[in-house]
C-alpha cells in the first residue's frame, strides 16, 4: 500500500492552482495580508508590550501615538495595541479551530453519505437540510445562552455544529462525481477496502472545493465570534476584538480609537480571507474557470 | 404533475419542522439553567424544594423530555407559545408586534437591495472585467467583509451624533404621543438608518450572487446559439440569460433568509428596535428558555416557508422541474 498507487493527478492539480493563484494579484494580496496576520497572531505574546488585561490606573482613554501606548488605551486603561494583537490571535484560533472541527464533521457525514449512498445518504442529507433551516447566528446565540460557562472552546464547537451542513453537501456531491472514476475503479480492483479508497483515493481529489469553502467559512467564524462577543454573549474571559469594540461603544465620541482599531483588524482579516477565498475559487473551480 | 410536486413539497414541511424544533428543544435542554430556578430567583423567594417541586409539576417539567416536547408541540399547534418565566408574560401576546418590526425592517431592506443587486449584478456580469465591474465587485467585497455591528456604530456616530439627522435609537419618539401622519414620519425617521445599513449589507451579498449566477449562464452554449441566431444583445441578456439566471437567484434569496435575520439581530440590538432580533438577544441574556424556544420555532417556520415558496416559484418558472 505504498504511495505510488495513489494517483498523482492531485499533485499536478495543486501546482496548476498555485500558479493561477499567484497570477491573480488580488488573491495574492489577500493571502499575503493573511500570512502577516497569522505571523502576528503566532508571535502575539512577544509583540504585545503589555498583558492586555492589565489596567493602567489614571491612564484611561489615552489617545493613540502617545508615549508608551501606540494605539492609545481604552476606558478602563487597557493598552489597545496589546489587546488588538492578542485579540487577533483569539480570532485566528476561533476561525481555524472551528474550521478544523467543521471539516472533520463534513468529511465524515458527507463522505459516508456520498460513498455509501442509499438510506444512509438519504437520512444524513435530510438531517443536514433540517439543520440548514435554522439560521446559524440565531442557533448559535440560542445554544451559547444556555451554557453555564461560556468557554471559547464550546463556542468553537457550536460554530462548527451550526455550519457543517453546507460543507457536507459539497463533499457529498464531489464524492458522488468521483467515486465511479477510473482511478477509483483501479483501486477497487486491487481489493482495497471502502474506507481506504475513500481516504486515500477520493479525499485528496475533492480537497479543492473544501479549501475554497473553508477559507470563506473561517471569515464567517471570525465574524460570528466577534458579533457574539460584541453582543456580550461570547466568552467573557477571552481577549476578543468584539469585546474591545463593545467597550469602545460607550466612548464612541470621546475615544473613537478604542472601537476603531479592533474593528479595522476584524475587517482586514475577513476581507483578506474573502479575497483569498474568491481567488482560490477562480484558481481551483473548473466551473468559473471557463 | 406540478400539483403532485407541490403536494410532495408541502408534505416535506412537516418532518422538517418536527426535527428542527426537536433539535432546538434538545439543545436548550443540554445545558440549560432550570427555568423554575430562574423564576423563583427573580421572585426573590427562597430556593426550597417545597416551593420548587410543586411549580415544576405544575409546568410539567418533572416529566420525561419527550413528553415535555410533545406537550410543547401540542400547545404550539393551538397557537400557545408558552409563558415566559422571566418577563411573566404570554409569549403569544408579545411576539406579533416584534415580528412586525422585524418584517418591516427586513422586507424594506430586501426590496431595496434586491432591486439594486439585480440591476448592478447584470451590468457587472455583462461587462465582466471592465472598470465598472471591478469597482462594483471590490465595493461589494469591501461591504460584505465589514463587521455589521461596527457599521452600525459608525452610522450612529456620523448621522445621529455628529450630523443630528436621525434619532439614536428606538422605533418612535418615546412620550411624544404622535398620531396619524406625524407618527408615520417620526417612525420612518427612526427606521431609515437601520434599514439603510441593512440594505447596503444585503446588497453586497446579493450582488455577488446575481453576478456569479449571470456569469455562469452567460457561459452556456444556448447563449452562444442565441447570439449566433443574430438576436439583439438586449434580447440575449434579458430574455435568454436573465430568465435562466433567475432560478438560482430565487433559491438563493430564500436560503439567505437566515443571513438576513442574523443581520437584523445585530442592527436591532444596536438601534434599540423592539423586534425579534433584540428579543432574542435579551432572552439569551436572561436565559428565558420559553422565549428562546418559541422564537427559534417562529424563525424556523419563516425559513421553511420561504424555502417552500421559492421551490414552488421555481417549479412554475422552470418547466424542467417535474417529479
Amino acid at each position: 500500500m505504498s504511495d505510488d498507487v495513489t494517483p498523482d493527478k492531485a499533485q499536478s492539480q495543486w501546482v496548476l492552482a498555485l500558479r493561477r493563484l499567484i497570477k491573480s494579484r488580488v488573491a495574492l494580496l489577500g493571502t499575503s495580508v493573511l500570512i502577516v496576520f497569522i505571523l502576528v497572531g503566532i508571535f502575539a505574546p512577544i509583540l504585545a508590550p503589555y498583558n492586555p488585561d492589565r489596567m493602567f490606573y489614571g491612564q484611561e482613554t489615552v489617545p493613540p501615538f502617545s508615549k508608551g501606548f501606540f494605539l492609545g488605551t481604552n476606558s478602563v486603561g487597557q493598552d489597545v495595541f496589546s489587546y488588538v494583537v492578542v485579540g487577533l490571535r483569539t480570532s485566528l484560533y476561533v476561525g481555524f479551530g472551528a474550521l478544523a472541527i467543521e471539516i472533520l464533521i463534513a468529511l465524515l457525514v458527507g463522505g459516508i453519505a456520498g460513498y455509501y449512498g442509499g438510506v444512509i445518504d438519504e437520512l444524513l442529507m435530510r438531517f443536514a437540510d433540517v439543520v440548514m433551516t435554522i439560521p446559524p447566528l440565531i442557533l448559535l446565540i440560542t445554544a451559547v445562552s444556555m451554557l453555564r460557562v461560556r468557554s471559547l472552546s464550546l463556542i468553537i464547537f457550536f460554530m462548527a455544529f451550526v455550519n457543517w451542513p453546507w460543507m457536507a453537501r459539497v463533499v457529498r456531491a464531489e464524492i458522488l462525481s468521483k467515486k465511479e472514476e477510473p482511478f477509483v475503479e483501479e483501486g477497487r480492483s486491487m481489493g482495497f477496502s471502502k474506507t481506504y479508497l475513500l481516504v486515500r483515493y477520493i479525499f485528496p481529489t475533492i480537497l479543492s472545493p473544501v479549501i475554497v469553502l473553508g477559507t470563506l467559512d473561517v471569515a464567517y467564524f471570525i465574524l460570528y465570534e466577534a458579533t457574539l462577543s460584541f453582543l456580550g454573549l461570547g466568552d467573557p474571559t477571552s481577549i476578543s476584538l468584539g469585546i474591545l469594540v463593545s467597550i469602545g461603544r460607550s466612548v464612541l465620541v470621546s475615544a473613537w480609537w478604542v472601537s476603531f482599531f479592533p474593528a479595522v483588524v476584524i475587517f482586514l482579516l475577513v476581507f483578506s480571507l474573502n479575497l483569498m477565498g474568491d481567488g482560490l475559487r477562480d484558481a481551483l473551480d473548473v466551473k468559473t474557470k471557463r | 404533475m406540478k400539483k403532485a410536486y407541490i403536494l410532495k413539497r408541502l408534505f416535506m414541511v412537516i418532518p422538517t419542522l418536527l426535527i428542527a424544533t426537536a433539535i432546538i428543544f434538545s439543545l436548550l435542554h443540554l445545558a440549560r439553567s432550570d427555568p423554575i430556578e430562574i423564576m423563583v430567583r427573580s421572585s426573590g423567594k427562597p430556593m426550597s424544594p417545597e416551593i420548587i417541586e410543586p411549580l415544576r409539576a405544575r409546568y410539567g417539567l418533572d416529566k420525561p423530555l419527550y413528553v415535555q416536547y410533545i406537550h410543547w408541540l401540542v400547545n404550539l399547534l393551538r397557537g400557545d407559545l408558552g409563558y415566559s418565566y422571566v418577563t411573566n408574560q404570554e409569549i403569544s401576546n408579545i411576539l406579533p408586534r416584534k415580528v412586525m418590526i422585524t418584517l418591516e425592517l427586513v422586507l424594506t431592506a430586501n426590496i431595496i437591495s434586491m432591486t439594486f443587486a439585480l440591476l448592478l449584478g447584470v451590468i457587472a456580469a455583462v461587462k465582466k472585467n471592465s472598470i465598472l465591474d471591478n469597482l462594483l465587485s471590490v465595493f461589494a467585497l469591501f461591504t460584505y467583509s465589514m463587521p455589521l455591528f461596527w457599521v452600525g456604530l459608525v452610522a450612529i456616530y456620523l448621522f445621529s451624533l455628529k450630523l443630528g439627522l436621525t434619532p439614536v435609537a428606538g422605533s418612535f419618539t418615546a412620550g411624544a404621543h404622535l398620531e396619524g401622519i406625524q407618527y408615520l414620519v417620526d417612525h420612518l425617521r427612526h427606521m431609515i438608518l437601520p434599514a439603510g445599513i441593512l440594505s447596503c449589507a444585503y446588497l453586497a451579498y446579493y450582488f455577488r450572487l446575481v453576478r456569479s449566477s449571470m456569469l455562469d449562464v452567460l457561459n452556456e452554449d444556448y447563449i452562444v446559439a442565441a447570439r449566433a441566431k443574430g438576436l439583439t444583445e438586449s434580447t440575449v441578456i434579458y430574455k435568454h440569460a436573465l430568465r435562466n439566471a433567475l432560478l438560482p437567484i430565487i433559491t438563493f434569496f430564500a436560503v439567505s433568509l437566515g443571513f438576513v435575520l442574523a443581520g437584523s439581530v445585530v442592527i436591532e440590538t444596536i438601534f434599540g428596535l423592539p423586534g425579534l432580533g433584540r428579543f432574542l438577544v435579551t432572552a439569551a441574556f436572561q436565559r428565558d428558555y420559553t422565549a428562546l424556544l418559541s422564537l427559534n420555532a417562529v424563525i424556523v417556520m419563516m425559513v421553511v416557508f420561504a424555502n417552500l415558496f421559492a421551490d414552488i416559484a421555481c417549479a412554475y418558472a422552470d418547466p424542467r422541474i417535474r417529479y
